[in-house]
């Protein structure tokens, strides 16, 4: 993996860049972090990827979040309402009881 | 993916950047990760074949799929977004019960060029954004920005009008936090979902990032000092080792298997002494939090 991202490091820097138009309107108010309970939703070797989806089946939308480290996803459980949505500590998607691992490379 | 009415998951990864997915099975839970395919049975990705392990097809690295019938063909397609910042669409050729993806590539394009979102790392979704109708686009990339185009063509035969940052780029390269200080957006290689969060009727956006905060030089008693110092010789040995182990390897196209052990040995321990030495010095660490952009009460909800 280490040969890999060196690689990647190299051409990633070599890569030129587009710019997009400001949206020049105020259209979101000031941006706030997700928490789980008290902690900020914050993930291992960042990289967050986040989803809303009911999980399990309880009615209520929980939230996925994939990360880098060891490539797993984390799962969220909903313990507020749709509306008011509050967050369980989190666990790893698990299939046969093991974390789920995608590799990077 | 295959109609059994189950919902399914699909992931990309780094390196090669292939499309995995995950069946969802009919008690409930999933099946064990496997490769997408396309039609020749190649494991699908977003690039062609490489010509060696060492010189890699950039289109299909930092693979971040989206699943959506994009041609209205009632089947799932394939929206990938990639290190370079390219939105690739692969279409199904099978159906909604079996899926068969082409060995035909089509870049997206907005306005006419080739999509390509500043610093790259896009990771596209397709939903109706502005509420017309018809399915927009957006994407995060590794500028920190979330870039929105819209659908001016028709629902089943989208065309994209020039992106317009819903987000705006970071203004420092990878968004980093200064010692003392916290985030107040979004930083780097962001990834958008949106959904109408608070139930007003108006669509939100969730970006998850990559984010550095930079962390203070530490108090450390004169035991700890020494550990310190231990562990940095161990990590600058560990480091000539590295630099060794790649001279050595050189250009040659595929690790042998016991090259891969050595590499394993030698990332595993340098890991062990990052863990120990981390919280004894200055430095930098890794977060990925996940934003909330709440639409304004002000904003028209169609």
């Amino acid at each position: 993996m280490f040969r890999s991202l060196r690689r990647a490091a190299v051409t990633l820097a070599a890569l030129a860049c587009l710019t997009a138009p400001a949206l020049g309107s105020d259209h979101f108010q000031k941006p706030t972090r997700l928490r789980a309970g008290e902690d900020f939703v914050d993930t291992e070797i960042g990289h967050a990827a986040p989803y809303i989806a009911d999980w399990d089946g309880d009615g209520k939308l929980d939230l996925l979040v994939g990360q880098f480290g060891d490539g797993k996803l984390r799962i969220y459980k909903n313990t507020g309402t749709n509306k008011a949505p509050e967050y369980a500590a989190y666990r790893y998607f698990q299939i046969g009881g093991k974390d789920v691992k995608v590799p990077t490379g | 993916m295959n109609g059994d009415g189950t919902k399914d998951l699909i992931t990309g990864h780094y390196w090669p950047g292939d499309i995995f997915i995950f069946y969802g099975k009919s008690g409930g839970g999933f099946e064990a990760m496997q490769n997408l395919k396309d039609e020749t049975g190649r494991n699908l990705n977003a690039g062609g074949v490489w010509k060696s392990e060492q010189d890699p097809d950039m289109q299909s690295l930092a693979a971040a799929p989206y699943a959506t019938d994009f041609d209205g063909d009632g089947d799932f397609d394939m929206l990938i977004g990639n290190i370079v910042g390219n939105i690739v669409f692969i279409e199904n050729i099978g159906d909604a019960k079996t899926p068969k993806f082409s060995t035909k590539r089509t870049q997206l394009t907005a306005a006419g060029a080739k999509i390509e979102v500043g610093g790259g790392d896009s990771g596209p979704v397709h939903v109706d954004w502005d509420k017309d109708g018809k399915r927009d686009l957006l994407t995060g990339a590794g500028d920190g920005s979330v870039i929105f185009f819209k659908n001016i063509g028709v629902e089943t035969a989208p065309k994209f009008a020039k992106g317009i940052a819903l987000v705006p780029a970071l203004k420092n390269q990878y968004g980093s936090i200064p010692v003392g200080q916290q985030p107040v957006r979004a930083a780097s290689r962001t990834k958008v979902f949106v959904v109408d969060y608070n139930h007003d009727g108006r669509n939100d956006l969730l970006v998850g990032d990559y984010c550095s905060i930079d962390r203070p030089e530490p108090k450390l008693t004169p035991e700890q000092i020494k550990t310190r110092d231990a562990l940095r010789k161990d990590r600058d040995a560990v480091n000539q080792e590295m630099d060794k182990f790649f001279e050595k390897l050189g250009s040659g196209d595929k690790m042998t298997a016991d090259e891969e052990k050595e590499m394993a040995e030698i990332s595993e321990r340098f890991s062990k002494i990052y863990e120990e030495l981390s919280p004894l010095e200055a430095g930098t660490d890794s977060h990925g939090f996940v934003w909330l952009y709440l639409a304004k009460d002000g904003v028209a909800k169609k």
